[in-house]
């Protein structure tokens, strides 16, 4: 991550974090280590489908969920 | 089938059909309800539990699995004597002690893409009640093809989830979940969150076969977390690029 780029502010799991401005979701899932290959993401209450975590870009304010889904019975 | 409700019936369902809702329309629906539920563990015990309750016309379900010592601390169908025995014998026996008049075909099957269309026969819904992403992944693509909807639940530790996916109006299971998910083993998981995701399956079920469209978690995931006690809802679109369902876009 660039250390001069400008930082947004987003809720991430709960948390206010600082994120790098530009930042795709793909990007943050690794920042944050989150990977797993069926993980739900979740922006301001809708679903992101994977295919979109490229090209989605968070803006400030957004609130994001990485969510480990549950396959059990 | 019966299309009426005898005096047993109407006294056995009274505090339902009074209820706007259902009312007795609403009951007979049901009784002429066939539902297929996958699975008579944690979410299936719950779920097959109150729709034959609810008084479902037919039940079949489907669990290749014997009880153990271990399923008993969420899978409430099944008793410390009934260790050893078949799942679907244990649970028919229950079921049909519950409610004589839901007729209930347990079968010791293992679901797989050669066998799904025809277990799932002629259901009017799919409850899944499994414990697994491949099983999911056959039940979807039943559902898609026979235009049944398909009520999916999952638990893990202390959270769980649930939707109702309806072919061709909501988005499919592998629109949501495309890839597989690593191994982890048998999550931990305790008892009352699979009875809470399987009440809400029954729930969406029952709302579904009487009409309650408001209740059937349709484009949005219910997801609960047992460790804070929060409910929240997740909205979700259909996914054109979807490579199961995206084709009918």
């Amino acid at each position: 991550m660039n250390e001069d780029a400008e930082k947004i502010e987003v809720t991430l799991n709960g948390f206010k974090e600082k994120v790098t401005q530009g930042s795709s979701i793909t990007q943050l899932i690794l920042e944050y280590d989150e990977m797993e290959s069926a993980m739900m993401v979740e922006q301001n209450g809708r679903f992101v489908y994977p295919q979109d975590y490229d090209t989605t870009l968070p803006e400030t304010g957004d609130v994001l969920e990485f969510i480990h889904p549950d396959f059990g019975g | 089938m019966s299309t009426h409700l005898s005096p047993e019936e109407a006294l056995r369902y009274h505090r339902q059909v009074i209820l706007p809702q259902i009312g007795e329309e609403g009951q007979k629906r049901l009784q002429g309800s066939r539902i297929f539920v996958a699975g008579l563990g944690g979410l299936g015990s719950i779920s097959a539990y109150y729709l034959a309750a609810a008084g479902i016309g037919q039940l079949r379900a489907v669990d290749k699995d014997r009880v153990e010592l271990g399923n008993l601390n969420r899978q409430l169908l099944h008793f410390t004597g009934d260790i050893g025995e078949f799942k679907a014998e244990s649970a028919k026996r229950k079921l049909q002690s519950l409610n004589p008049h839901c007729r209930v075909e347990a079968l010791r099957e293992t679901i797989s893409e050669d066998n799904g269309d025809l277990l799932v026969g002629d259901a009017h819904l799919i409850v899944d009640g499994t414990d697994n992403l491949k099983t999911r992944k056959i039940l979807n693509r039943v559902s898609l093809r026979k235009k049944i909807p398909f009520v999916f639940g999952g638990v893990d530790g202390l959270t769980g989830m649930a939707t109702t996916f309806i072919p061709g109006v909501t988005p499919c299971f592998e629109c949501l979940f495309p890839h597989g998910t690593p191994d982890k083993g048998p999550p931990g998981v305790l008892g009352p969150l699979p009875g809470i995701i399987g009440s809400l399956q029954a729930l969406a079920a029952i709302n579904f076969l009487v009409g309650v469209n408001s209740g059937l978690l349709t484009g949005r995931m219910l997801y609960v977390d047992g460790a804070t006690m929060n409910f929240k809802m997740i909205e979700m679109g259909r996914n054109s690029r979807c490579r199961v369902c995206g084709a009918d876009l």
